[in-house]
């Protein structure tokens, strides 16, 4: 390879890291997390959920009573069924308000039988998770933007590949640690980027379709196809065309009865969710979700049935879709994880919190590269990345430990999803401020004995405030106490373990570097 | 480096829906395939961008990429106008 394409894909490399990698390790640092979601969320409704996982017949029994009670006529209701994770079923309802926008109502079955609709304050795991795709963003210009930023990190690691392919053979299990620091951050840097390469692909694919993939497909629609593409493409991602609603009263089966039509097409389905369309309409459509537990890599299959006689309108399952619904799918499946069983979820959450690294070390990597050996200031530039690199990294990482502190800590409060919020975007936002004042040494090592105290500090919070302890909660099954409590001190260990890392290199280090005490740190 | 970028960001976008558009056109495809050929966007367009960088100068990519496209598209047209597409 001639020196000067080697260089121009070293700046491409460089300058795609710096433009993406701060808002790709808040998207993988939030994304590994978001791995355990229904983990997250059952930790984070300990105090909500009920002892007794309910039955069909109290589900049939909720749904009614939201019929009978609630201006449903005509919408769509979600009937989410109880499962070990979320003993409770569950409706939802997307209320269209005056302005247009929509507002969630939901709606569970108390204890004694009594329609409960106040609203489950735990919202911790949905807002990590869309943190993960909207970076904290509101509305949908975060999504857009990661997108954007997917492409950015699809040449990223194409100008990867390029400049390690020279030394392919020669570095890739080499990790050279040592006084240069430069050597160590490259070997690194390399070694995670190239190991986890195949999985970086499938990520920045499937995201960039998630995110933008309406506007990646506009062009197209426009130079190419004289058809509606969405109409071509929506059978086969599962759209189904449901009769209109007639406007006139008509029953509804049951949800027994509806689930044993579902079995006789697919014996082994385990309905998730049934969406009913038109609500007590005669063309009222039952769809059902569930998952096949079956060996495909998305396993779920979706069918459509007439709620009033339970005739099957389509069936969308993984062993009889199309080439590219498996190809779309399977893309989509991979993105999410859901496949495997727990191995998986801990390989992917591994394989996040790597990829954050690879972010967070490439522009270590860059700060290393520039740094002047023999003078004590170093450039600007340097100094600013320095600083923007910690607030913004360490500063979202205490930002999720101290979201889930306010989470458990404010359970009681009806407003306890908004100050959750507020505790992110507080700690996120003086994150990267501190930063921006204090040395970068000093800085960068109070964030993460921040992040350590925040960390250590969520068993603390659990064993004060719930009626229960993790050991007991894990020793009568439920493990969700547990592992986010083992995770957390885990955390914490390695944060304290950071930050006297950084102490160490600010006293002992090389003085030449952003990394040294301009004094002694106090 | 800026020049360069702009150049292989922006004109790899219409130079990828003619590489794509064209093999939709010409290739016999079923509603599958045509899913399967339209989930390989990103990757071309990834592809297509890193290509630009390797030209010497921000002309030369700039005008490789718009020939592709005019070439791309003159095709498609002339395949939709004689009648020969499907879609």
């Amino acid at each position: 390879m001639k020196r000067s394409t080697l260089k121009t894909f070293i700046d491409v490399h460089s300058w795609t890291g710096l433009g993406a990698g701060m808002a790709l390790f808040v998207a993988f640092y939030a994304g590994a997390i978001t791995v355990f979601t229904h983990e997250v969320g059952s930790w984070d409704s300990y105090s909500v959920s009920v002892a007794q996982q309910q039955d069909l017949e109290q589900a049939q029994i909720l749904l009614d009573l939201v019929i009978a009670t609630q201006p449903v006529a005509g919408e769509t209701l979600r009937l989410n069924l109880s499962s070990a994770q979320h003993p409770g079923n569950e409706v939802l309802w997307y209320e269209r308000l005056q302005d247009g926008s929509f507002e969630r109502r939901e709606f569970r079955l108390n204890e004694q039988g009594v329609l409960n609709t106040s609203r489950d304050t735990s919202e911790l795991a949905k807002f990590i998770y869309a943190l993960h795709y909207k970076l904290g963003i509101p509305g949908t210009w975060g999504m857009y933007l990661l997108g954007i930023i997917c492409f950015i990190y699809g040449i990223a690691l194409v100008s990867g590949v390029v400049i390690f392919l020279p030394n392919f053979v020669t570095d890739l299990f080499i990790v050279r640690p040592g006084k240069n620091k430069k050597r160590f951050w490259q070997d690194t840097h390399n070694i995670v980027g190239v190991l986890s390469l195949p999985w970086h692909i499938m990520f920045a694919w499937s995201s960039a379709i998630l995110a933008i993939g309406f506007f990646i497909l506009a062009p197209f629609q426009v130079a190419v196809f004289d058809k509606d593409i969405a109409e071509i493409l929506g059978p086969q991602m599962g759209q189904v065309q449901t009769p209109q609603a007639s406007g006139k009263n008509g029953p509804m089966l049951g949800v027994t009865e509806l689930l044993a039509i579902v079995q006789t097409q697919t014996p082994n389905l385990e309905a998730t969710q049934l969406r009913v369309i038109n609500v007590g309409d005669t063309n009222a459509v039952v769809r059902v979700i569930g998952d096949t537990n079956s060996e495909h890599i998305d396993a779920y299959a979706t069918l459509t049935l007439m709620a009033s006689d339970g005739k099957i309108v389509s069936v969308s399952h993984p062993a009889t879709d199309s080439g590219g619904a498996i190809f779309y799918r399977g893309l989509i499946a991979l993105h999410f994880v859901s496949y495997g069983d727990y191995l998986a979820k801990w390989v992917n959450f591994i394989l996040g919190l790597a990829g954050a690294f690879l972010f967070y070390s490439g522009n270590l990597l860059w700060i290393e590269s520039r740094r002047k050996r023999r003078q004590a200031v170093q450039p600007r530039n340097t100094v600013l990345l320095a600083r923007l690199n910690s607030g913004v990294c360490i500063g979202c990482m205490a930002g999720i430990s101290a979201a889930f502190l306010a989470s458990r800590g404010f359970a009681h409060l009806s407003d306890r999803a908004h100050l959750m919020e507020a505790a992110y975007f507080t700690v996120f936002v003086s994150a990267i401020i501190w930063c921006l004042v204090r040395p970068v040494a000093s800085g960068t090592r109070d964030l993460l004995n921040v992040c350590a105290l925040f960390s250590v500090a969520i068993p603390i919070f659990d064993v004060l405030l719930l009626d229960t302890t993790p050991w007991a909660s894990a020793s009568a099954g439920q493990w969700e106490l547990f592992l986010v409590d083992a995770v957390s001190l885990i955390a914490a260990f390695t944060f304290w373990g950071m930050a006297r890392a950084v102490q160490r290199r600010a006293l002992y280090g090389d003085p030449n570097s952003v990394w040294a005490a301009p004094v002694a740190i106090s | 480096m800026l020049l360069r970028s702009l150049v292989a960001v922006l004109l790899s976008i219409p130079a990828t829906t003619a590489i794509i558009g064209v093999i939709l056109i010409l290739v016999p495809v079923n509603e599958s395939l045509l899913m399967s050929l339209l989930l390989m966007v990103f990757p071309i367009w990834v592809v297509v961008s890193s290509a630009a960088y390797l030209a010497l100068r921000p002309a030369a990519s700039a005008a490789i990429l718009c020939t592709i496209s005019a070439v791309g598209f003159g095709l498609i047209a002339a395949l939709k106008y004689a009648g020969l597409s499907g879609l």
